[in-house]
């Protein structure tokens, strides 16, 4: 169980993370999710034990991460840069993490490294961005640590590569019961590897919890309601639905878009009153479910595009 | 548990420690073959040349081996400046982002990650140089069976040898240790080499600066040795450690050696130890997330700025010019830096608060100075059980003695009385009654005064460990019995007679001399008391023990009144140090034995060429009575251009005493006294006369608190004429006969 407890990170006066609380069950594949500057990357640095929280605790099975090899050693992070090491290659690379970590699988990092077909005479500066990477997740998988740590996982992957990727952390998660933290803009790969998710906004989480009950709690609701005795179309304005927790509001002449967040039987209940002459609850991808959720907090694209 | 926690944290320190070795390993490359190119190879070029010049071999070969020294200079001082490349490769992921998160979140804690870069990086840089040094010893020891020149190194100089790997081993270590502690200072590269130059400059500018100001407010007693060459100065900073080893290769000799390699040896080590701790208490606060700052601790930035500026403007208060230049040119250059790191103006203003104070440390520092007096450390006086042990040196023309260690307490209390009654003299100079000599316009007082004073240098080694060093010009009487109790002390006649058979154990490596073959043997000149006739004979290793035993047990059986009444019946090579009284009846017996002769004083001696000049100072009116100075005037003296540390007393008033006129031994002077008047008298002998031959016969360089009838210059070199007997009479008609029309030639002259 990985916890962080009123986890505070400054940096200078700006507050990374601000009093956040998070729960990550073992063997759990999680997925940060949140915008630029959110703290995604903070919270896989203070799981990693690089940063020390400012306040509140960071825990993996109640230890304090930070200072503690113990902890660290059952922990591989991997960041979003893929520069560190260019001298080496990928053998000098792969024995200098497993000499520390001690489960490190030699057999399983051969079977990985023919998958992948990774020379491992050459230099890491002769790699691509996607080799270098890969080579650093298969050496991650090999060091078997209970919990894997990745910064913008995919990045620089090509869409085949990414499949094998994604098929080897499932295998790994499958066989050993790995506890994953995926940190990523990419919310399409965090819906098929992830199952529970955290959403980020300015240093607090806005959420945490499976991804199924989050793509079944937000529904995109198209609707048109009834007339009133003179003909004229109702105009009805956010304030209306109060009874409903919208995170989007928006009307075309007679047809109403509501993201509203709750049970769909709930929503649409709560709908009838207006008499409804057309009802339509479409399920939201998971994209979405992040711009509705961060356009309530001031989040707006169509904002920045107009500043 | 506990157990397996411990063995598996040391098993994780232990991979580091090779991994980080790994890491470096091209650094260890290069400061492999460096080292080797620095010593061994350098060795081999200067042997060979050695050894060709040995055999003589420019008939038919000419080697320079110039080059090869030159490159292997810079191979070594290559090697030692890698020791900041090493340090700043061992931390680098305290500079570069992408590093941080691969090295931090490594299965290690922070003491082992930080202590197994540290040794892995103190094992690059500093293990191929001893493997270096041991090479260059396995090759002297190698060629001392066929080259004199190794053979003379390892026999003769084995221990200085040691004693400069020693120095340069704690050297090295001090500098990555301090380059290490500055590391954590910067988070980026560039700042990161900056903070390790900076602060192996900072500390020793500092310290000496504040020396320096500490003298300027405080001169009495206190020199640039006292300060510049302190614990504090040599064991705190690698350039400070060079100073020491430039004292060292002074005076290398370790056992009579003023300055304790130990104490040395366990301060450094302190200081090491200290700087080690601050760097990873510093390594431990300091944040993952500093990196790529330029300064991760903001206020070091500033300290380095301020001692910048606290040295620059140090030297316009040493040499009393205007400051508003230097604070002018200060300023342009920090806010030239400001701008530099705050990549702008955002918050200039903070910088000019910063450089604002930067003046009023500066400022602050030297009004501290000034109002307590050098921090009160010029009346410092040790109390005498605190001193465990003083080594003297008593500069006085020749002198008898220099850099003289003693533990007998006898002495150690006659140096703190002397040192006391200086202090009180320089606190309280109204209890002193004093009378004004002379005519205040003239020079002459001046000259005078250094006639009748020594000049004493004090360090006492205090039972904590640390040293106090003085200096003082003071006159004889008071130095009378401090003077005497060391000549007749036991440890004066060990080390003068351990230094007989020191200064003849290096003469028996001498083979050779000018391309003449000398007999294997050691050389000992004995020669009369003016250094004009000698008698130089060879003598073998047995013989020159007995003569130190000898020379000794004399020593340790003088008297207060042989002291007084032998006369000096010549000494050692020169050497007015090993002088042989005529009381001294084992030494001169022995040296009879071994074929000397007594050293005779005749025309034939003054006619040879070593005489070819006589200076003689013949004092019939001795200004009466020797006087005291009441107190000195440094900064006038600064600003007559002399130099501003020395000669304390240097003023124009003596103390009236009723004890007579009474010198010591070989004050330097070139003047001579007739009427009141001084006058420089260079003569040529009319006539080596009975008088004359006489008065030679009379003449001594050890005279301690005696009144003088006369004063003799010869070559150079100063011998007295007690008043006593017809000594006086004897003076004046040597004076009238001899030197009469010299002395009328200079009066017109100057007048």
């Amino acid at each position: 169980m990985i916890e962080l407890k009123k986890a505070v990170k400054r940096f200078d006066s700006y507050a990374a993370l601000d009093g956040v609380d998070l729960k990550i069950e073992k063997g759990a594949a999680f997925g940060l999710l949140g915008s630029n500057g959110a703290g995604k990357s903070t919270i896989l640095r203070l799981l990693s034990g690089i940063y020390r929280p400012d306040s509140g605790e960071v825990l993996i099975d109640g230890k304090k991460v930070y200072d503690s090899e113990e902890v660290k050693s059952r922990v591989f992070f991997i960041n979003d840069e893929t520069v560190q090491f260019a001298g080496y290659t990928l053998k000098k690379l792969k024995d200098y993490y497993k000499s520390y970590y001690k489960n490190f699988s030699e057999e399983l990092f051969e079977s990985l490294r023919s998958k992948i077909k990774l020379p491992l005479d050459k230099k890491l500066n002769t790699f691509s961005k996607g080799m270098k990477r890969q080579a650093i997740v298969i050496i991650a998988i090999a060091c078997k640590p209970d919990l894997l740590l990745m910064d913008e996982a995919f990045d620089g992957l090509d869409p085949t590569m990414r499949i094998i990727v994604k098929k080897m952390l499932v295998d790994a998660m499958m066989d050993r019961q790995m506890t994953t933290v995926i940190s990523s803009h990419n919310l399409r790969e965090i819906n098929e590897i992830c199952d529970t998710a955290a959403l980020l906004h300015q240093g607090k989480i806005i959420f945490s919890r499976d991804l199924d009950s989050v793509k079944s709690n937000v529904h995109k609701v198209q609707a048109v309601f009834e007339k009133d005795p003179l003909g004229n179309s109702k105009e009805y304005t956010a304030e209306d639905f109060n009874d409903l927790e919208l995170l989007h509001f928006e009307r075309n002449q007679s047809i109403y878009y509501l993201i509203a967040k709750g049970e769909e039987e709930v929503i649409k209940s709560a709908l009838l009153p207006k008499k409804p002459l057309l009802l339509e609850v479409i399920p939201l991808s998971l994209e979405e479910i992040f711009i509705y959720e961060l356009e309530v907090l001031g989040y707006d694209s169509s904002d920045i595009t107009e500043e | 548990m506990t157990a397996a926690t411990s063995q598996k944290n040391k098993s994780f320190f232990g991979i580091r420690f090779k991994n980080n070795i790994s890491g470096i390993s091209r650094l260890l490359v290069v400061q492999i073959v460096l080292s080797l190119l620095g010593l061994p190879l350098g060795c081999i070029a200067a042997l060979y040349a050695s050894y060709l010049d040995q055999i003589d071999s420019s008939k038919y070969l000419t080697y320079d081996p110039t080059g090869f020294i030159v490159a292997s200079v810079i191979s070594i001082g290559i090697t030692l400046f890698l020791g900041l490349g090493i340090a700043l490769h061992s931390f680098r992921y305290q500079h570069k982002k992408s590093l941080t998160d691969m090295h931090l979140s490594l299965p290690l804690n922070n003491r082992d990650r930080f202590f197994a870069d540290y040794l892995s990086g103190l094992a690059v840089y500093v293990l191929p140089l001893i493997g270096a040094i041991l090479i260059t010893l396995g090759i002297l020891a190698f060629a001392q069976s066929f080259i004199d020149d190794a053979r003379e190194l390892m026999q003769g100089h084995i221990k200085e040898i040691f004693l400069v790997i020693w120095i340069f081993i704690i050297a090295l270590v001090m500098f990555y240790t301090l380059c290490v502690l500055a590391l954590n200072f910067a988070g980026s590269k560039f700042e990161a080499v900056f903070s390790c130059i900076a602060l192996n400059i900072m500390i020793p500018s500092v310290i000496a600066c504040t020396s320096f100001n500490i003298i300027k407010s405080a001169s009495f007693g206190m020199n640039t040795d006292a300060l510049l060459t302190s614990n504090l100065m040599t064991t705190t900073s690698p350039i400070g450690n060079m100073i020491y080893f430039a004292i060292a290769m002074e005076d290398i000799d370790l056992d009579t050696y003023s300055f304790p390699l130990a104490i040395w040896t366990l301060l450094s080590l302190i200081a090491i130890f200290v700087y080690l701790v601050l760097a990873y208490i510093l390594y431990k606060v300091r944040k993952a997330e500093d990196v790529s700052k330029p300064y991760v601790f903001k206020w070091y930035y500033y300290l380095v700025l301020v001692s910048a500026v606290y040295c620059f403007l140090s030297v316009f208060f040493l040499t009393e010019a205007n400051i508003m230049p230097g604070i002018i040119i200060a300023a342009i250059l920090w806010f030239i830096l400001e701008v530099i790191t705050r990549r702008g103006f955002k918050r200039i203003w903070v910088g000019a608060i910063c450089f604002a104070g930067a003046i009023a440390v500066a400022f602050g520092i030297r009004a501290i100075c000034d109002s307590s007096k050098g921090f009160g450390l010029t009346k410092y006086v040790p109390s005498k059980s605190m001193v465990s042990s003083v080594t003297v040196s008593y500069h006085s023309g020749e002198g008898y003695i220099y850099d003289l260690k003693f533990k007998d307490r006898e002495i150690i209390d006659d140096v703190v009385e002397l040192h006391s009654n200086i202090i009180d003299r320089y606190k309280n100079p109204d209890k002193y009654s004093y009378v004004e000599l002379g005519n205040t316009d003239s020079e002459n007082k001046k000259q005078r005064l250094i006639f009748d004073s020594a000049r004493v240098n004090i360090t006492y080694a205090l039972r904590n460990g640390s040293r106090c060093t003085r200096e003082y010009y003071c006159t004889s009487d008071i130095s009378a019995k401090l003077f005497t109790d060391i000549l007749l002390s036991d440890e004066y006649a060990e080390m003068m007679g351990d230094r007989i058979y020191k200064d003849a154990e290096r003469t028996l490596r001498h083979f050779e001399y000018d391309g003449m073959p000398v007999p294997k043997g050691a050389q000992i000149t004995i020669e009369d008391k003016f250094g004009i006739s000698n008698t130089t004979r060879t003598l073998n290793d047995n013989e020159i023990k007995r003569l130190s035993e000898a020379y000794t047990a004399d020593l340790k059986n003088l008297t207060a009144d042989d002291l007084k009444n032998s006369k000096i019946w010549g000494n050692f090579t020169g050497n007015y140090d090993n002088f042989i009284l005529s009381s001294f009846d084992n030494t001169i017996s022995l040296l009879l034995d071994l074929g000397y002769k007594e050293p005779v004083i005749n025309e034939k001696a003054f006619g040879s060429d070593a005489a070819h000049d006589i200076y003689a100072a013949m004092i019939g009116l001795y200004p009466e009575p020797v006087v005291y100075a009441k107190e000195h005037d440094y900064y006038s003296e600064s600003k007559n251009g002399s130099s501003p540390y020395f000669r304390p007393y240097y003023d124009s008033y003596y103390e009236d005493t009723d004890k007579g006129t009474r010198k010591e031994t070989m004050s330097s002077f070139h003047f001579c006294w007739y009427h009141n008047k001084s006058y420089l008298v260079s003569a040529n002998l009319l006539e080596f006369d009975n008088d004359l031959k006489e008065l030679l016969d009379r003449a001594t360089y050890l005279v301690i608190n005696e009144k003088l009838a006369g004063v003799l210059e010869i070559n150079s070199k100063m011998y007295f004429i007690p008043d006593e007997g017809d000594n006086a009479e004897l003076v004046e008609r040597v004076y009238n006969s001899q030197f009469t029309d010299a002395i009328k030639t200079t009066y017109d002259y100057y007048n």
